[in-house]
Order: structure tokens, then sequence, then C-alpha cells
């Protein structure tokens, strides 16, 4: 089946910001079409990710730029609704519907913790069970019991995400930490702290995908999507509401291992193939957990990992590099276009000082509620 | 399924959840654990015991408590675990 690429990429900053949702997805769309070199009028079939929108935003989005009669459709698979939306327009495009589509992946979020009722039953809710942070906190705090994982390496990836993120002009947190400021900062859920989460907020990416043959009539020089998948957890294995489970085996492979197998398979690449990563960073720990499971180091070793400086911008295996979601903040329908973005601008050689020297192909990955799980793969 | 089980990891909630959380109307810090219950099964529950007395390993008993009463004036039974001892 025909290739397809991305030929262009744009993004509204990450952040809060006094204007509406339409705005924000809108600017975000439009900086995609002028990267791609083609017009609104262009664009055969749109797809918006969103989770916290209402009905139909990805119309009211794209009107902005112009009437239409195309076929637009809203995705919403939780923190992975960006991947899912990517995955449909590639699919749109490899079944010959259409050579030209339009990926926006727009929020815009309440402060604080995310609404619970979206996620948990009502008794859960009643009981305390509803705050996000307890669930990764719960992990971390075994992974450090049985691998000895520390707290201190748990801070190092905040420390490395927040200094990443100093180059980044669409990250809403721009500021470096020392280990004394994340370690001094007070407890969210045991032992994640509150410099070591990521924050909801408001934000827009957006991808233009064509087919190889679309491409070549425009001149563009794309970047090829090699694999695009997304799954939710085994339902014995959902890793956010392990009330529900009641598992025949304890040790099911989590949904980034998962998808993580998935997506190697239809890339037809390794994870040694791969030169540089952005990952759901939804606190520190997770991210070191979310090494292991792509198989960057053996299961117990993701401490080890941070210490060793591979994952730093000028180490072997770059991780975040964008600053991740702890500095950019998550605005869920977003945030995996948002890391697509950073990887497409990765591949072409244009991050400046975050520029990972000579990277050819890279990994985008997400996970959250449900166990939505979604991984991209792009090879320049 | 046995009322008796190990705590498989645990966290502490420092502060107050979001939505309708029935806790204490001053806020305290609590546990909430993963029980792994017949060498089978993990059960995730709120922890009634003090949190500085929480330890991944130690033996926990399920721990029925009265939540509140609902508007036809019956109690809620909610479900916790507790140290065995």
């Amino acid at each position: 089946m025909e290739d397809v690429y991305i030929i262009g990429c744009g993004m509204h900053p990450f952040g809060r910001f006094d204007k509406g949702y339409e705005q924000i997805g809108a600017e975000a769309a439009r900086l995609a079409l002028i990267d791609a070199g083609i017009s609104w009028r262009d664009i055969q079939s749109a797809f918006m990710a969103r989770m916290y929108l209402p009905a139909t935003s990805g119309p009211r989005v794209l009107r902005n730029l112009g009437g239409t009669d195309i076929s637009i459709i809203d995705v919403e698979a939780a923190c992975a609704s960006g991947g899912a939306a990517l995955r449909q327009a590639v699919l749109a495009i490899k079944s010959g519907d259409v050579e030209l589509a339009l990926v926006c992946g727009t929020e815009k979020m309440p402060r604080g913790f995310m609404d619970p009722s979206m996620i948990y039953s009502p008794w859960q809710v009643e009981l305390g069970m509803s705050q996000n942070p307890a669930y990764w906190s719960m992990r971390a705090m075994r992974h450090m019991h049985e691998y000895g994982t520390t707290e201190q390496q748990i801070a190092k990836v905040a420390i490395k995400n927040h200094r990443n993120s100093v180059h980044n002009e669409v990250a809403m947190y721009r500021k470096e930490f020392s280990m004394e400021q994340i370690m001094g900062s007070p407890l969210v859920c045991d032992p994640i702290r509150l410099l070591e989460i990521c924050s909801p907020n408001d934000g827009a990416a957006a991808v233009v995908v064509a087919s190889g043959k679309k491409m070549r009539q425009l001149g563009a020089q794309g970047i090829r999507v090699a694999g695009v998948c997304h799954s939710i957890s085994r339902y014995s294995s959902d890793f956010r509401c392990p009330a529900d489970s009641m598992s025949a085996t304890l040790e099911n492979a989590g949904p980034t291992r998962v998808t993580a197998e998935r997506v190697y398979e239809a890339a037809g690449l390794g994870v040694g193939d791969i030169d540089c990563f952005e990952v759901q960073d939804t606190d520190a720990f997770c991210e070191i957990e979310i090494y292991e499971d792509l198989g960057l180091c053996p299961v117990g070793e993701g401490g080890l990992l941070i210490d060793s400086g591979e994952v730093e911008i000028g180490g072997r295996t770059p991780v975040n590099m964008s600053g991740g979601l702890i500095s950019k903040g998550e605005p869920v329908g977003a945030s995996h276009l948002g890391q697509v973005v950073e990887l497409v601008d990765q591949l072409r050689g244009r991050c400046g000082p975050r520029q990972v020297e000579g990277a050819l192909v890279g990994l985008a990955h997400v996970l959250g509620a449900g166990g939505n799980c979604a991984i991209t793969i792009l090879q320049r | 399924m046995a009322n008796d089980g190990t705590l498989y990891t645990y966290t502490v909630v420092r502060h107050r959840p979001p939505g309708n959380y029935r806790g204490p109307d001053e806020f305290e810090p609590f546990g909430i654990g993963l029980v792994e219950v017949d060498s089978v099964i993990r059960v995730m529950a709120p922890l009634k015991s003090k949190i500085e007395d929480l330890k991944i390993g130690m033996k926990v008993r399920f721990h029925p408590y009265s939540l509140r009463t609902n508007d036809a004036g019956d109690e809620v039974i909610a479900f916790a675990y507790a140290a065995a001892d």
C-alpha cells in the first residue's frame, strides 16, 4: 500500500489563553497549511482530536478557515486522541479515498485536577479514588520497592524535561529547576511531587498528510509515517482503575508494551533504529516506566537509564526534547499531535538548540485514561 | 474471596480529591492501595490505617464502613482495607 507522508505542521503554543478553542485550533491548522504550501480548499478530509470540547468541534474550528463540505470528524480516545485521529487520516489515504487530509488536535481545559466523572464511576469518586496522580504514584511506589528506583531518579526526569523546555517557544513552562527545587515541591501523591506532574491546559497542533503521489505532485519534502497504532489496555490490566480488574493473571502486558510491539512490527523498525522519542510524561515516574515498556532498557532499569544521561539531548536515545508534557502542559486532544510536530521539526533539522544531531527516525507516545495508548513512528 | 490480603502498593493522597469526595469535612491525607488477595487478584481500595504505618507487603483485612446515609434514609456501606491486627 502507498506510503503516507506529513508534508506540513503547525502549532498554537500550549498554555492558558483568553481566547476560544475555535481560534486556538484554527491558528494551528492555518500554520500547518502554510507549512505544507497548500490551501484549505485542497484538503479532502479532516479529523479533529479533542476530549473536553463539545460535539462538532472540528467543523466549529475549521470553519474559520473557510466554507467547506468535506468530511470533518471529531475523534476522542482520551490522551491518545491525536494518535487515533492521525491513524484515521493515514487509513483514509492508504484506502485511496483521499490524497490530502488535515489532522488537528485542539483543547481548552479548566485548571486543576481533571474532571473525575469523565473517567471514574461515582462510587470511586465518593471514596476518594479519583485523583489521577494516585495511579501512577502507586506504580512508582511498587517500582521503588521492587527495583530500588529512587525519588532522586524520578526527580531527574523532571529536571531533564524542564531543562529541555527552555528552548521551546510553544511550551507553557520554560524554566529550569534544580534537584532541591523539585524535591522541595509538595507531595501530591507519594512519591510524586508538584513539579513532577503535567498540568491540563489549552493548545493545538496540526499536520497535513498526503499520499506519496500527491506529495511528489506538490514537490513537497515529506516525513514518512512509518507506523501509527492505537490500542487500549486489556481489560484486566487497566492501569487507571485496577478496582475493575479481576484478572486471572496479575502480570498482563501494559498498553505501552502492547502498542509498541504492534507499531514496531508495522513500521518494520526496532527500538534500536529510533533516534529520538517524545513520550507521555504525565508525571516524572511514568516516563521511567515507559523507557522500559518501549524497550529502551530492561524492566527495572529505567532509573539507571536516567542516571546514565543517555536520554538527554546529546545522549544515545534522547527523550522529550520538547520538554515533554511536564513543561508544555497537556491539552489532551492536542498532546500527541504536538509530539508529532516536534518530531517532524527534529527530522527536518529545524529545532535549534534542542536539535538531535542527524535524527532520521522519531517515535511519539501517549498513554491515558482507559489505557488508551497511541504510538507514531516517523521517518525522514 | 478471602478477607485478608497483602498490600501490593499504595500511595498517600495529599490533597482533597476532585468531585464528590465523601471524606471528612476537614481534609486529612489518606492512603489508597492495591491489595493482593488469594494470590490471583488485586483490589484497589482506600486504606483505613495511619499513613505512617503503611508499608508494601503488610497484611491487610477487608474493612467495610458506613460512608453516608442516602436520600431514602438507608445506610450506604463502602469498603476499605485496614492493617490485619
